[in-house]
């Protein structure tokens, strides 16, 4: 109790450094509690964006499918088809745990500028294959601009309207639905300006798709509508989404199922000694082959080249053919623990020889994840600048402070007080402060952020939306952040004082003596 | 509000009245030197000193500035350490003492009166002289609060127990300082120039106070100082030149 009567009495004896010494902690330690609130609602949001309305809590694919990062494959490279897609779905409706999934494909395309612009560009995106209707119902991630999701087993592509503008930029084809009136109010910048009377608008866009593994198809696939992302947009915005049976198209991934018998003139078409096979490519045959059947292709998806022009309308079951890819959701109370789920799966799909396998969200985004690593590195680092800014200033008051009372430590050394008496009272002194101004700082930090998080302050800026991890800024504090806090705190705290005992120690009772 | 039981003034003094007439020494110095430091020259603060301080004496050294008092004083007191000889409390050598020991010994058998009286500004005047006592953990807060205050109505100040120092003239603070070092019952009390920052007035009625602990409680007294007046009231005097004893 003398102690810490001694203690608390110097600081209010010494208000001024006392007081610095607490600004420092109190800042310190609303910073510390407002950044990791930032840091929690990032991985929150971005986590729940990401799983969501993105890519859920599992992916799966091909066991022979070597990159799991998707997002990294390349240009040309192309993902390996799940082997037998009606077993596997089997397993996912038996499994309790699972509330719903989407199988869907991904791949890198080329779209044309088509036969009336024969002097266009291609421009590359990149496209989901899935049910538009299904995927946002699973996802719910559209937000349409233009255009509506069509129903079920249609056929269209949901044009990023990100990939519209850049493809403007590049061709002057401006994009839209059909059915729908020409606006500009979602085009970029100047293009809201344009005259519609001097661009080319187009409602179907031509696609070609980039295999590795097998020749693809030039596929004319109606535009259904336009649209943003709704969550992280800044990071999905290139991605665009079409039907399946397109996308199986633009990559001929026709199966056996589709294949249909020749006539003998088709047969001798194809048998024919061409003196320019590329003519199989032009536009030409194109305009020859309209509203003919497409020509079959092998079993096992080994394809022959061929250009295929849709029938408008009509629709068909898109679980009838390959996919490369599954999204699986997770009930909500098994969302936790994700990788249970998937080690039970992938005992499954392995005791059935199924050639699948199923990976965590993350595994699935490793770029993604890297790249989310870095923003918490760099904020964590930040707040530790402020930390290690914090620890000298206060050792450096704390020192001058044992400094300007050593003939009063000199005095307590000289009439019997030993130097872990001295050290406890510094201790004390500082850990007052600490507890004081630090709890306070924890608290104000506490009530800021769910302030913050109540105002949700809407983010536009769309680099920030990745740190923000949504498009509005509402920090999370946690239970786990105020505990770090508190221990950062006592971390500083010991920092702090370590130089000042040191000084300590080294005052004699000869410091007593000194005449002033 | 302080609560304290009711006392004779001088009971304590009484029951720690001791025979001023047995002469084994308290403090043995034998052969003592000290030589600091200074760049690369040796100052010689102390030269072969050698001196036996007996139980119940009231001793003055005197010398002028520079012949070593201070110097005398610390190692005495163990604040300081010999370059050579040796120092006896109570037959004990404190050669092979550490640091700790040290400070164990100076809280149980030397008491300290400082020049610039020393007092803990963050503390009273009862808290101040309660501060050994609550070092050494010995006894009850309330036992110490007895004692404290009992001492402080022997030096006169009983009425001003819950001022601070900075409320406290002098004199006054001095006789805090007197107080703070008699709680503990030592064997020795040091004084350095006790009377240096005082008025005459006041610093003679410190050394009368000092003098009549001596004679009641048997309390060993050294004090130093430059002051040949002071020398009325010492029993004995070590005269001190150029870090010797001057005979």
């Amino acid at each position: 109790m003398l102690i810490f009567k001694i203690a608390y009495r110097n600081l209010f004896r010494h208000r001024g450094k006392s007081l610095v010494v607490g600004i420092i902690l109190f800042i310190g330690a609303v910073f510390m509690i407002v950044g990791g609130s930032t840091v929690a609602a990032m991985e929150e949001n971005v986590t729940k964006a990401i799983i969501d309305s993105f890519i859920g809590d599992i992916t799966i694919m091909s066991r022979t499918q070597e990159k799991e990062d998707i997002l990294t494959v390349m240009m040309g490279d192309s993902i390996a088809l799940i082997p037998d897609y009606p077993r596997v779905r089997a397993i996912l409706d038996e499994t309790e745990k699972i509330d719903r999934y989407l199988p869907y494909g991904y791949g890198i395309m080329m779209m044309l500028a088509g036969n009336d612009n024969p002097t266009g560009y291609p421009a590359i995106c990149a496209v989901f294959g899935a049910d538009l209707h299904d995927y946002q119902e699973m996802f719910g991630n559209f937000e349409t601009l233009e255009g509506t999701i069509p129903p079920r087993g249609s056929r269209g592509i949901y044009l990023s309207q990100f990939m519209r503008d850049m493809y403007y930029l590049v061709n002057q084809d401006l994009y839209y639905p059909a059915g729908f009136p020409f606006i500009t109010n979602y085009l970029k910048g100047d293009l809201q300006d344009i005259n519609p009377a001097e661009v080319t608008l187009k409602h179907d866009i031509v696609l070609m798709g980039y295999s590795s593994k097998n020749a693809t198809s030039d596929v004319k696939v109606p535009v259904k509508g336009i649209f943003r992302y709704k969550a992280l947009h800044s990071m999905w915005r290139e991605l665009s989404v079409m039907d399946m049976h397109s996308f199986r198209e633009c990559m001929n991934y026709i199966g056996a199922d589709e294949k249909i018998d020749l006539d003998t003139r088709e047969a001798a078409l194809l048998s024919a000694d061409i003196d320019n096979p590329d003519s199989f490519f032009s536009s030409v045959i194109t305009e020859n082959m309209v509203n003919k059947p497409p020509v079959s292709a092998k079993k096992n998806n080994t394809p022959t080249a061929s250009v295929h022009i849709p029938p408008a309308g009509g629709t068909s079951d898109p679980e009838n053919g390959v996919f490369e890819l599954i999204s699986v959701k997770l009930r909500p109370e098994y969302k936790k623990n994700p990788d249970a789920v998937i080690d039970d799966l992938n005992r499954r799909f392995e005791s059935e020889k199924l050639g699948v396998k199923a990976l965590n969200w993350k595994q699935m985004l490793g770029s993604i994840v890297t790249m989310l690593d870095s923003v918490k590195i760099i904020l964590y680092a930040t707040v530790g600048l402020v930390f290690v800014v914090a620890v000298i200033i206060i050792m450096n008051t704390l020192a001058m402070s044992v400094l300007e009372r050593s003939q009063e430590l000199g005095m307590m050394r000289a009439i019997g007080a030993r130097r872990s008496f001295l050290a406890k009272m510094l201790l004390y002194e500082t850990f007052t402060l600490s507890f004081f101004f630090g709890g306070l700082g924890i608290c104000a930090g506490i009530v800021i952020t769910k302030a913050l998080a109540a105002l949700r302050l809407p983010v536009k800026n769309e680099m920030l939306q990745i740190v923000t991890g949504a498009d509005y800024y509402a920090p999370l504090v946690t239970v786990t952040d105020v505990g770090i806090g508190v221990i950062m705190l006592i971390c500083v705290t010991f920092g702090a004082v370590i130089y000042p005992l040191r000084v300590s120690r080294s005052i004699t009772p000869m410091s007593s003596m000194s005449r002033n | 509000m302080v609560k304290a039981q009711s006392a004779p003034v001088y009971k304590f003094l009484q029951e720690h009245a001791m025979n001023s007439n047995n002469n084994e020494p308290i403090v043995r110095i034998q052969g003592v030197t000290r030589e600091y430091l200074l760049g690369k020259v040796k100052v010689p603060a102390l030269r072969g000193i050698d001196l036996d301080i007996s139980k119940g004496s009231l001793m003055s050294v005197i010398g002028p500035s520079g012949s070593g008092k201070t110097t005398l004083m610390n190692i005495i007191g163990l604040i300081d350490n010999p370059s050579s000889g040796t120092i006896e409390i109570h037959g004990k050598s404190i050669a092979d003492m550490n640091d700790e020991q040290c400070t164990d010994m100076r809280l149980n058998t030397i008491g300290f009166i400082f020049q610039t009286f020393n007092l803990i500004p963050v503390l009273n005047a009862l808290e101040n002289v309660e501060f050994p006592m609550l070092l050494k953990n010995e006894f009850s807060p309330a036992d110490i609060r007895t004692k404290a205050l009992g001492l402080l109505e022997t030096v006169g100040l009983k009425e001003f127990y819950h001022h601070r120092p900075a409320e406290l003239s002098g004199g006054q603070r001095q006789r805090v300082a007197i107080a703070r070092a008699l709680i503990t019952d030592p064997d020795i009390i040091l004084a350095d120039e006790p009377t240096a920052n005082l008025d005459s007035v006041t610093g003679n009625n410190i050394l009368k106070l000092m003098r009549e602990i001596n004679q009641t409680r048997g309390t060993t007294f050294v004090f130093s100082t430059h002051n040949k007046e002071v020398l009325d009231y010492a029993d004995r005097i070590v005269t001190l030149q150029d870090g010797k004893i001057r005979v």
